[in-house]
C-alpha cells in the first residue's frame, strides 16, 4: 500500500511539473508481445500485454505509468523413471503496476526516436496452488518509436522484469529473483499542446 | 546535448546502484527443478498395514539438489505425480502428508504431520482385486496442493517422510510411480 501511495505522489508531482515545458504532449498506448523467462526451468515463453501513458518532464525525459500482465508458458520436465515422458506445470503469471522513467527521444513527433527505460513496479506473481507473492520489482530496457504522424506512433521495446524475493523461512537462503525478458509492439496516441 | 548526456549518465549510475542494492545473488539466481523419482511403489497400503516413503534429498539419485544445495535460496513449488489404485467399494479421497518424523498409523499422521495434497477423488472399485486407478500428473497436483508454506519448511530439513493415505476408513490403496517435483531458486 505504501508503495502504491509513493507511486501516486510521484505521478502527481510529475503532472504538476510538466506544464512548465513549452510543449506538453502526453500519450496513451497499448502493447503486446512475448515474454521469455530467463534461467527458469519451471516456466517457458508466454505472452505479455499492457497499457501505458507517457507524461513528459523535459524534452528528453518522460515518465510512464503502466500496467503489464505477463503469462509464462508451462514449465516442462522429462521424467526418466516413466520412460522420459514430459510432464508440465503452470508457469505462473505476473501483474505489475508501476512507473517507468524514459530517457532519450521522448517527443513522439513524426519520425524515429530511441530511448532507455528504467522503472519500478509493484508486481504480483501468481501460480496455481501457491500463495500469491507481491514484491517491489524493477524494469530495464530500451525502446524504438516510429511516429507515423505527430499524433500516432508505433513502438518496439525490449524490457526485462527483475522480480526479487526472499524466503524468510529458509535461514540459509539469500534474496533470489525471477527474471523475464519481454519483446513488445505498441501503439500510442498523443494529446496536448504541440510545439508547432 | 551535454545536459542530456549528464542526465543519461546519472540514470545509468542509478541503474548500477539499484543492481548493486539488489545484490549479486539476486541477479545471478535462477530456477531449477529437482525431481525425486527413486521412491518405491506402495502396494497394499491400508489403515492397519500402513507405511511411509522416505525422501532424502542428499541421496546420490537426487543430483539437482546435491549440486545446488549450498547456493539455494528457496523452494518455490511442490508437485507430485503418482498412480493411486483404490481397492475399496467406496469412493476414496486420496491425501499426501509430510513430516520430519516417522509415524506408523494414519491417526499419528493426521495428528502430527502436514497435509500437502488433499481431495484426490478415486472412484469406487467394482472389482476389489484390480481396483480403480487414478493418475495424477505434476500440473494436476497443483489443484490439490494445500499448506505449501508448512510443507516447504519440512523440505528444508532435506530428509522427510511422505505418507499416502485416504481420508475415509477403512482404506486399501496402491500408490505407484511416485515422483516428487521441487522448483527451487538458487544459482543455476
Amino acid at each position: 500500500m505504501k508503495f502504491r501511495i509513493a507511486l501516486l505522489i510521484l505521478l502527481l508531482s510529475v503532472v504538476m511539473i510538466s506544464p512548465v515545458a513549452q510543449a506538453f504532449r502526453f500519450s496513451v498506448g497499448a502493447f503486446g508481445g512475448l515474454n521469455f523467462p530467463i534461467v527458469q526451468a519451471d516456466a517457458k515463453s508466454g505472452t505479455v500485454m499492457g497499457l501505458k501513458a507517457r507524461i513528459p518532464v523535459t524534452t528528453f525525459l518522460a515518465v510512464e505509468p503502466n500496467y503489464t500482465h505477463l503469462k509464462n508458458g508451462d514449465g516442462e520436465v522429462k521424467v526418466t523413471r516413466l520412460g522420459d515422458i514430459t510432464m508440465t506445470r503452470d508457469g505462473g503469471k505476473y501483474s505489475t503496476f508501476g512507473i517507468d522513467v524514459v530517457f532519450g527521444g521522448v517527443s513522439g513527433y513524426k519520425g524515429f526516436n530511441a530511448y532507455g527505460i528504467l522503472g519500478v513496479a509493484s508486481a504480483k506473481f501468481a501460480k496455481k496452488g501457491l500463495p500469491d507473492l507481491t514484491k517491489g520489482s524493477l524494469w530495464l530496457g530500451v525502446g524504438f518509436e516510429f511516429g507515423i504522424t505527430d499524433y500516432l506512433s508505433l513502438d518496439f521495446r525490449g524490457k526485462a522484469l527483475i522480480f526479487p524475493y526472499k524466503d524468510d523461512s529458509y535461514s540459509k537462503g539469500d534474496t533470489g529473483s525471477r527474471k523475464n525478458g519481454t519483446v513488445t509492439v505498441g501503439l500510442n496516441y498523443y494529446f496536448g499542446i504541440s510545439e508547432e | 546535448m551535454k545536459k542530456t548526456l549528464a542526465i543519461a549518465l546519472k540514470i545509468g549510475l542509478g541503474v548500477v546502484a539499484l543492481l548493486i542494492m539488489l545484490g549479486n545473488n539476486c541477479i545471478t539466481s535462477g530456477n531449477i527443478v529437482v525431481v525425486i523419482d527413486d521412491l518405491p511403489d506402495l502396494v497394499g497400503q491400508t489403515n492397519t498395514n500402513f507405511t511411509h516413503r522416505l525422501a532424502d534429498l542428499n541421496s546420490p539419485d537426487v543430483a539437482n539438489w546435491k549440486d545446488h544445495r549450498d547456493q539455494l535460496n528457496s523452494v518455490d513449488d511442490i508437485g507430485f505425480a503418482c498412480k493411486i489404485t483404490n481397492h475399496e467399494r467406496s469412493v476414496a479421497t486420496g491425501q499426501i502428508w509430510i513430516s520430519e518424523n516417522k509415524y506408523s498409523s494414519p491417526g499419528e499422521v493426521t495428528a502430527n504431520a502436514v497435509k500437502i495434497l488433499d481431495g484426490i477423488a478415486i472412484p469406487a472399485a467394482e472389482d476389489t482385486i484390480t481396483g480403480v486407478t487414478r493418475s495424477i500428473e505434476w500440473k494436476e497436483s497443483a489443484d490439490f496442493l494445500t499448506n505449501f508454506n508448512g510443507a516447504k519448511t519440512i523440505i528444508y530439513t532435506e530428509k522427510f517422510y511422505l505418507y499416502f493415505m485416504v481420508k475415509e476408513t477403512p482404506f486399501y490403496i496402491d500408490v505407484k510411480d511416485i515422483i516428487l517435483f521441487l522448483s527451487c531458486n538458487g544459482k543455476p
